[in-house]
C-alpha cells in the first residue's frame, strides 16, 4: 500500500457522510431508531477501512486471501450496512429492508448481509474470533490481514483481556484493533461507568504495539491504517479518538445518543447538516479536480 | 470408503478412558491436517499430549480463558479449519454465551469435546461437576449434542463427528468409559441423529444416553430374567434426537424410563417427555440429577451415581412401578 490521492481522501471523507446520510434514513423509516450515537462515531473508521485498506473484492467476497474484518461492536450493523452497500457488496435499495420480518439487516449484524463475515451482537466476542483467524491464517501462511472494530466501553469484558493476552502469546502481528474511542458507553462517561485509562500503557503492557489517532480525520486515519502491523511478531491496536454521535446535529457527544429516535423535525435537521458536509467534500474533491487540471 | 470402515477398532485394544481420546485425536489429525485442537491449559487432561508431541504447530493452549478459545475456534472455523475444542464439562454455564453466539448463531464447523463430564470429578463438589451442560446446550440451534456409552462407540462418534459431519457438535465423554457392549460390526453402523435398539421388548423401554446406557443394559438382563419384555435404548444423540423412535416405544411399550448423568431439567429425560406429551402420551420415568439442587461432594463417582438413584435397583422399581399402572 502506497499514498493516496487527496481526490481519495476527499472521497472518503465524502462516503462517511453518505454512510450517516443512509443511517439516518434507515434509522428514522424503520420507525424505531437506532445505535446513532456509536454508529456515527465509526463512520470514518469503517468507511476508510472498506474504501481504503481492506485487500477485499464485492465480486470475490470469499476470496481466500482476503483481509478480514470483524465488527465486535454489532450493534452499529446499520451504519455497517451501509458501508458494504456503497462498497459495492449489494445494491443500496436493499437497505429499506432495514429491520423488516426475517430481514438480514436490523440493530446487529447477521451472517444475512453480504459481505459480513461474522454476526455478532452480545459486547466482547469479536476480538477473540479475531484471534481464530489470525492463527489460521499464520498455519496457511495466508499473508492477509484481520481487523477487528471494538468499542471502547466494550473493554470492560473479561473475554476481551483473554483475547488481547492470547493475541501476544501468539505473536498475532496480522492482527490489528481498531478502538472506537468515543469515551461514552450506553449509560454514561467511560472514566465513571468503569475506568479504562491509562488505555494505551494497558495495551501496550500486554504486549501491543499502540497508535493514537482522530478517528474522525480520514488522511491520518489511513496513514495510520497503513502502517501496519507497526511492530513484527506483535498485534497492532490503534485507538480513535472520536465523538460520539459525530454529526448529530442538536446531540452530538452525549451518551443520550447511544440509542436513539428522531422525530420528524430532528431528522430534517440532522439531515440537513449531513448534506452541508457532503456538499462541502463534493465541492473539495471538485475543487481539487480544478486546481490539478489548471497546473 | 466412509471413515466408520477405515476405523482399526483392535489400535485401540486394552486402552480405556482418556487413552482412547488420546489415540483417536492422534489418528484424526493425521487423516484430516484441516483439524487443530484448542484447549485451556487442558490439553494433557484433555486427552490431547499424543496430538501434541505429534502435530506440535496444530495445537493450541489459551490458558485458563474458555470464553475467548470458543470465540478464537469460531475464527478458526472461518478459514475452513476444523477446531477440536477441549474443556471439562463443568464450565458449559460459563461459556454458553460463547457457544450459542459464535459457534450455533454463525453455525461454525467446531468440535466441542469434553472427556471430564456428570460426577467424574465426584470429591471437586457442585462446582466441578458437569450436570447442566447438556440442559443449558439442547437449546440451542445448529448444536448437535453426542453422548456415547461406551468406548466403542466413543470412537466411532468422535471420528464421525469430525470427519463426517459439517456443523457445530458437542461430544460428551467420560473420564470411565470401559465396558464394551458393542460388536464391531454393529457399531459400525452408528449414525449421528439415530438412536441404537439393542432389545426389542414390548413391556418397558429404557432409554440411556452415555454411560448410563451400561446400567440400564444391566437391569434389562435382569428384567429379562424375570419374565419381562424390556426394549433398550441407546439414545447417543441427545440432539436432535430420534423423535420416530421416542414415539413407537411410547406406543409399542407401556412406559418409557430414561437413565442420564445430568440434571432432569433439560436434558435426555425431559425432551423425551416433551415428545411423548406432544405426541404419544405415556407414563415416563426419568432418572438423573433432581433439579432444584445443587449436587454434593461423594467420595467416588460411583458413590453419586448409587446416592441419585443411578442404578440398576431404581430402575427395577419403577419398572415394575409403571407395569401396576
Amino acid at each position: 500500500m502506497g499514498s493516496i490521492s487527496s481526490e481519495k481522501i476527499m472521497k472518503m471523507n465524502y462516503l462517511s457522510w453518505e454512510s450517516r446520510r443512509l443511517t439516518t434514513k434507515i434509522f428514522f423509516e424503520s420507525g424505531q431508531g437506532g445505535h446513532f450515537g456509536g454508529a456515527f462515531s465509526s463512520a470514518e473508521i469503517l468507511t476508510v477501512l472498506y474504501n481504503g485498506i481492506l485487500n477485499i473484492d464485492p465480486e470475490k467476497p470469499n476470496w481466500k486471501n482476503r483481509d478480514h474484518f470483524i465488527l465486535s461492536k454489532g450493534h452499529i450493523a446499520g451504519i455497517y450496512a451501509t458501508v458494504l452497500a456503497i462498497k459495492g457488496f449489494f445494491k443500496i435499495e436493499k437497505l429499506n429492508e432495514y429491520d423488516q420480518l426475517n430481514s438480514a439487516f436490523g440493530m446487529h449484524t447477521t451472517r444475512k448481509i453480504p459481505g459480513c463475515e461474522f454476526a455478532t451482537g452480545s459486547l466482547g466476542h469479536g476480538l477473540g474470533v479475531g484471534v481464530g483467524l489470525a492463527i489460521a491464517k499464520k498455519i496457511d501462511r495466508v499473508n492477509s490481514r484481520v481487523f477487528v472494530l471494538i468499542g471502547d466501553g466494550e473493554i470492560n469484558e473479561g473475554s476481551v483481556w483473554e483475547a488481547i493476552m492470547s493475541a501476544n502469546k501468539f505473536k498475532l502481528d496480522n492482527l490489528i484493533t481498531i478502538i472506537d474511542r468515543n469515551m461514552l458507553s450506553m449509560e454514561g462517561f467511560t472514566e465513571e461507568t468503569m475506568p479504562l485509562e491509562p488505555l494505551e500503557e494497558k495495551w501496550r503492557s500486554f504486549g501491543w504495539e499502540v497508535a493514537i489517532v482522530d478517528g474522525h480525520n480520514v488522511q491520518n486515519l489511513y496513514n495510520v491504517l497503513n502502517k501496519v502491523p507497526f511492530k513484527r511478531g506483535k498485534p497492532s491496536c490503534i485507538i480513535a479518538n472520536t465523538i460520539k454521535g459525530k454529526g448529530l446535529a442538536f446531540k452530538e457527544g452525549v451518551y443520550e445518543n447511544h440509542y436513539m429516535s428522531m422525530d420528524k423535525e430532528q431528522h430534517n435537521l440532522c439531515i440537513k447538516n449531513i448534506t452541508r458536509e457532503m456538499i462541502k467534500y463534493r465541492a473539495m474533491k471538485k475543487g481539487k479536480n480544478l486546481h490539478e487540471n489548471n497546473r | 470408503m466412509k471413515t466408520i470402515d477405515k476405523i482399526e477398532f483392535q489400535k485401540y485394544v486394552g486402552l480405556k478412558n482418556r487413552d482412547i481420546l488420546r489415540k483417536v485425536l492422534l489418528e484424526i489429525g493425521s487423516s484430516e491436517k484441516k483439524t487443530v485442537v484448542l484447549g485451556v491449559d487442558s490439553l494433557n487432561s484433555g486427552s490431547a499430549n499424543l496430538f501434541k508431541e505429534k502435530y506440535p504447530k496444530r495445537i493450541f493452549d489459551f490458558g485458563i480463558a474458555e470464553a475467548n478459545m470458543i470465540s478464537a475456534a469460531a475464527g478458526f472455523s472461518l478459514l475452513g479449519k476444523i477446531p477440536i475444542v477441549l474443556f471439562y464439562g463443568f464450565l458449559v454455564p460459563r461459556i454458553a454465551e460463547q457457544i450459542r453466539d459464535d459457534i450455533c448463531y454463525n453455525n461454525c464447523n467446531v468440535k466441542m469435546i469434553t472427556n471430564t463430564s456428570g460426577f467424574n470429578l465426584s470429591t471437586a463438589g457442585a462446582t466441578h461437576h458437569g450436570i447442566e451442560d447438556v440442559s443449558i446446550l439442547n437449546c440451542f440451534p445448529n448444536l448437535t449434542i453426542i453422548q456415547p456409552a461406551t468406548p466403542k462407540e466413543a470412537i466411532v462418534s468422535v471420528f464421525q463427528a469430525v470427519l463426517d459431519y459439517k456443523g457445530p457438535v458437542y461430544l460428551r465423554l467420560t473420564r470411565q468409559m470401559e465396558e464394551e457392549i458393542y460388536s464391531d460390526d454393529q457399531i459400525k453402523k452408528f449414525k449421528i441423529g439415530k438412536s441404537i435398539t439393542l432389545r426389542d421388548g414390548n413391556d418397558i423401554s429404557l432409554i440411556a444416553t452415555g454411560k448410563s446406557l451400561i446400567v440400564a443394559e444391566k437391569a434389562a438382563n435382569i428384567l429379562q430374567s424375570k419374565g419381562l419384555n424390556i426394549r433398550l435404548i441407546d439414545m447417543h444423540t441427545i440432539k436432535p434426537i430420534d423423535k420416530e423412535v421416542i414415539i413407537k416405544a411410547a406406543q409399542e411399550t407401556k412406559g418409557i424410563i430414561t437413565i442420564e448423568d445430568g440434571n432432569l431439567n433439560g436434558g435426555l429425560g425431559s425432551t423425551i417427555c416433551q415428545i411423548t406429551a406432544q405426541f404419544a402420551p405415556t407414563m415416563v420415568k426419568m432418572i438423573g440429577v433432581p433439579f432444584d439442587k445443587f449436587t454434593i461432594i461423594g467420595p467416588s463417582e460411583e458413590s453419586l451415581w448409587d446416592y441419585y438413584g443411578l442404578d440398576v435397583k431404581n430402575i427395577e422399581l419403577l419398572a415394575y412401578s409403571i407395569l401396576q399402572c
